[in-house]
């Protein structure tokens, strides 16, 4: 008999991985899903690459290292493949390091959120009425919040924040939309019938919450996060822009600030460019594999698609 | 909550009246709201079969939910196996949804997609912790097998889009007899599938009424269902009751104009042909 619970394991196992490749497959034939994979693939290469530079001479250290021999900004050489900023710093280097913030902040961020939302969206929905009223009424509130304003405020009050502080208040920010999806989701998923045959059974309001509507969210939930992943880099680029980002992380917002700084604006297109240009093809990328994943959920989207 | 069980009724329902009323706050004078179910009173015997036939939107899904606790009713008093259902609680309540189960009207809609028909039929011992993983095993597989999804290693591993119609209500069948209860309320359970599938559904809960100790609720709005199935019948309308009595009582002598309606409703097969009167007849 222990046979046939080890196999369930298995086939549940098996079945997950066919659902899986089924979603990948049609994901994958979507060009707008595989350029948006291929973007992200090359931005997880830069951040892979970034540990590298140091490690060949320190002088590349993206911080820290300093040309001994350059003391102001210059163009791409084979020396520096994108030049150096005002003070010989490698910009090569810095790009790459930025593509490791990005993901960082990006991705822990919409994590955070997710993870929020998507608790609160479904105690939200099962909940109903009073719970339901509340909880979206708090949703609403901080929804209307002017987020990069109040993040503004906090850090001026507190000084520098760090990374860490600045992707968990992005995160606080950046739940009630997801909250709100998966809230509506749970409402028409409570009415189905086979959440009542699990109160028939017995089970209890964690049970039905975790095992029957939590499974049926989830792929919405994921899709909600690869655009708060978006949403969550250009909030980071712009604080760190303003100068209120994290002085110790060299991110592509604080690049784009050092250019401004220091006046290289329109005399330095080597160093202003690459971080600009990397911002937009990230948060595209992103967004074109959330669209992609979006066709993939939604079978009435990839009907349309079909006929056209 | 535990009160002296009757010796012969296992249900017991008295002056039953639910209002469903909007939830908008409104400064006007309240809404009057839906009556679903107007003062309902019957009771069913131990191992008998209680049909209770009525048309859309009669009520009799309603009442069904109040019966299962799924719904509150505003007054009234509904007694399962001497349990007060009304105000069960904590373990109580547990062990009367042990007690009681449902086999649902749809069987597409009542499966969660997400389940394979092992996680499906064994939730039920999940929750009331019977058996351990072996048993457990053990006990699907009979139950796959007493529902007639034969052999039960074909079924056991797969989700419900693999099944056909047919063979994901005897699937939701087999959830609800896996924790052998005293009393099953079968909601339509064939109204979503076609007509042979039907037949051989009928059979298989004739087969478990037969074979276990089971009272059924059987709700439905054809009346040749109710007469090949039932014991007694109680036939619903706008929410009250019209009639109750012995299936082929209320069907042969039907006493309520509603009932007559219904029996005059049925679908007749006659066998010889309306010939030469014409080629317009009806």
């Amino acid at each position: 008999m222990n046979t046939v619970t080890a196999t369930a394991k298995d086939i549940r196992r098996s079945y997950k991985r066919q659902r899986f490749l089924e979603g990948w497959s049609l994901f994958y034939q979507n060009p707008v899903g595989k350029i948006g994979f291929y973007l992200l693939i090359l931005f997880g290469l830069m951040a892979l690459f970034s540990y590298i530079p140091p490690l060949i001479d320190p002088m590349y250290h993206p911080m820290t290292g300093v040309d001994p021999q350059i003391s102001y900004s210059t163009g791409p050489s084979w020396r520096h493949w994108l030049g150096t900023d005002n003070i010989g710093r490698d910009i090569f280097s810095q790009l790459l390091t930025g593509a490791r913030v990005a993901f960082l902040v990006g991705v822990s961020a919409a994590f955070i959120s997710i993870v929020i939302g998507t608790l609160l969206g479904m105690i939200a929905g099962y909940g109903g009425r009073i719970m339901d009223s509340f909880l979206m009424r708090f949703a609403d509130m901080v929804m209307v919040m002017p987020s990069l304003l109040v993040i503004l405020l906090l850090s001026v009050l507190f000084g520098q924040l760090s990374i860490w502080i600045i992707v968990l208040l992005i995160a606080l920010f950046r739940w009630p939309a997801v909250a709100r999806v998966i809230r509506s989701q749970t409402l028409s998923l409570k009415q189905r019938p086979f959440i009542d045959m699990a109160r028939v059974a017995g089970a209890s309001h964690m049970r039905i919450i975790f095992r029957h509507i939590l499974p049926n969210v989830l792929p919405m939930a994921f899709l909600y996060m690869t655009f708060r992943v978006t949403s969550a880099i250009i909030v980071e680029a712009a604080l760190a822009f303003l100068g209120f980002g994290d002085p110790n992380t060299v991110s592509w917002g604080m690049m784009l600030q050092w250019v401004w700084k220091t006046g290289h604006m329109f005399q330095a297109p080597y160093w202003l460019l690459p971080p600009g240009i990397c911002i937009s093809l990230i948060t595209l990328s992103f967004y074109m594999m959330g669209r992609a994943m979006e066709e993939v959920l939604d079978p009435r989207l990839r009907k349309e698609r079909d006929v056209a | 909550m535990e009160t002296k069980p009757d010796p012969t009724n296992i249900l017991k329902m008295t002056n039953i009246i639910k209002t469903y009323r909007s939830h908008r706050i409104s400064f006007r004078k309240p809404e009057p709201g839906v009556t679903a179910v107007d003062d309902v009173s019957f009771h069913i015997e131990k191992g008998e079969v209680f049909g209770l036939v009525g048309g859309s939107g009669s009520g009799k899904t309603t009442l069904a939910r109040l019966l299962l606790k799924l719904d509150n009713f505003d007054s009234g008093e509904i007694l399962f196996d001497g349990m007060d259902v009304r105000h069960l609680k904590g373990a109580a309540l547990r062990s009367f949804r042990r007690k009681i189960q449902m086999i649902p009207q749809d069987p597409y809609q009542s499966l969660n997609p997400y389940f394979s028909i092992y996680d499906t039929i064994g939730e039920p011992l999940v929750i009331h912790k019977i058996g351990d993983e072996e048993t457990r095993a053990d006990m699907i597989k009979k139950a796959l097998e007493a529902s007639g999804l034969i052999p039960a290693s074909d079924f056991i591993f797969r989700y419900p889009h693999q099944l056909s119609g047919g063979q994901r209500q005897r699937a939701a069948i087999a959830r609800a007899m896996v924790l052998d209860p005293l009393f099953i309320i079968a909601d339509e359970p064939t109204s979503m599938l076609d007509a042979s599938i039907s037949f051989s559904i009928f059979k298989l809960l004739t087969t478990i009424k037969r074979e276990r100790n089971v009272t059924f609720l059987f709700i439905t709005h054809d009346l040749a269902a109710a007469r090949f199935f039932c014991d007694r019948i109680a036939v619903i309308h706008h929410g009250r009751i019209v009639e109750t009595g012995p299936t082929r009582e209320v069907i042969e002598n039907p006493k309520a104009d509603y009932t007559r309606t219904l029996i005059d409703a049925q679908p007749r097969f006659t066998f010889t042909r309306p010939a030469s009167k014409g080629v317009d007849t009806p």
